[in-house]
């Protein structure tokens, strides 16, 4: 490759690229533009560089219908399954799940506490029947002086 | 997207339909991207029935990631690293299967000979390329083939965008020197 041009045609060069590429910083593109302009060496090497993307962009191959075709045939299921919300990071489905079943575990679980509520409160009328019997012996102890007989007999007559 | 805007749409957009699993979406990409796809791998293998069987699996492992694809990534830079990857399996599996590229037939829209002067323009530089180092070639092709930018080929190929950037040079220059005929 023949490089014309004179020394400050180097770093212009060296910038072409970057140039075609949009990744020259904006503060650099209107010097090379300019120069690219009043220089015919570079001008002719800019052209150069539009030709060679141009024949790599007419270069690309096409595909065929039937290669189109046979990858659509293939991805069939993989979209469906896609619809389905099915494989790897279905979450929302997931979470829809859950949300169905919610209100039949909301209703189990106030069954659950209503049976508990019922248990506790019989349990704790059993125990205040039990302090009374207490206080009532301990009434009667202090009017007579004297201990009570407590046992079955006493039981049936306060229940 | 609403049904028939698909055209409109952004790429990362019509992916985020593909991801609901939509067939017209789908479509939609594949028109986008599956020449860039092809050419990116028989120009990096160098065996056009390969990237053709690639370029299938390239979108079928595409659809299997839908779901993990988040838009604020860009679409083509996705569509590459899977590409890529693809490619360097391939090619450490298949090096020995090198064969010459088929001469397609002209398009029926144009002139013979300016259709022939094409084919044979591209013949050469894919002669060319297949002779530059692997780096070089690499970072023309995800440039020229797939549109990516230097930051994107950076973050795929793990260098720094300075060293893309000479890279992508060190390779026009190569190109460059090493295409005979009517270049200049």
């Amino acid at each position: 490759m023949s490089r014309r041009g004179g020394p400050e045609c180097e770093p212009i060069r060296e910038k072409l690229v970057l140039l075609l590429d949009g990744e020259l910083p904006r503060e650099a593109t209107g010097e090379v533009r300019a120069h690219i302009e009043t220089c015919p060496d570079c001008g002719e090497e800019w052209e150069a560089l539009l030709r060679l993307r141009r024949t790599a962009r007419e270069g690309e191959l096409d595909p065929t219908p039937e290669e189109k075709a046979a990858i659509l045939r293939a991805s069939s299921p993989l979209l469906r399954e896609l619809r389905k919300g099915k494989g790897r990071g279905a979450r929302p489905r997931a979470i829809h799940g859950a949300l169905r079943w919610a209100p039949r575990l909301a209703a189990a679980a106030l069954v659950l506490l209503a049976l508990l509520w019922v248990t506790e409160r019989r349990t704790g009328e059993r125990e205040l029947r039990s302090a009374d019997v207490v206080t009532y012996q301990e009434l009667l102890q202090k009017e007579r002086g004297t201990s009570f007989p407590t046992g079955a007999a006493t039981w049936e007559r306060l229940n | 997207v609403a049904h028939g805007e698909i055209r409109n749409a952004t790429d990362e957009e019509v992916m985020m339909e593909v991801a609901r699993g939509s067939e017209e979406a789908f479509d939609e990409l594949l028109g986008r991207y599956q020449r860039k796809v092809l050419s990116f791998f028989s120009r990096f293998l160098q065996e056009r029935e390969a990237a053709k069987d690639l370029t299938q699996e390239c979108f079928l492992r595409l659809l299997c990631a839908a779901r993990r694809y988040r838009p604020s990534a860009k679409f083509s830079s996705y569509l590459f690293t899977i590409a890529r990857r693809l490619a360097y399996d391939e090619r450490s599996k298949a090096w020995h299967r090198r064969e010459e590229l088929p001469r397609d037939m002209p398009s029926r829209d144009e002139a013979p000979d300016r259709a022939l002067e094409k084919k044979e323009a591209a013949r050469r530089l894919e002669e060319v390329l297949a002779s530059l180092p692997d780096q070089e070639r690499e970072v023309f092709l995800l440039s020229e083939s797939a549109g990516l930018r230097y930051a994107e080929i950076g973050r795929m190929t793990g260098v720094p965008e300075g060293t893309v950037a000479s890279r992508k040079n060190r390779a026009v220059r190569l190109i460059r020197e090493r295409w005979k005929g009517d270049w200049e």
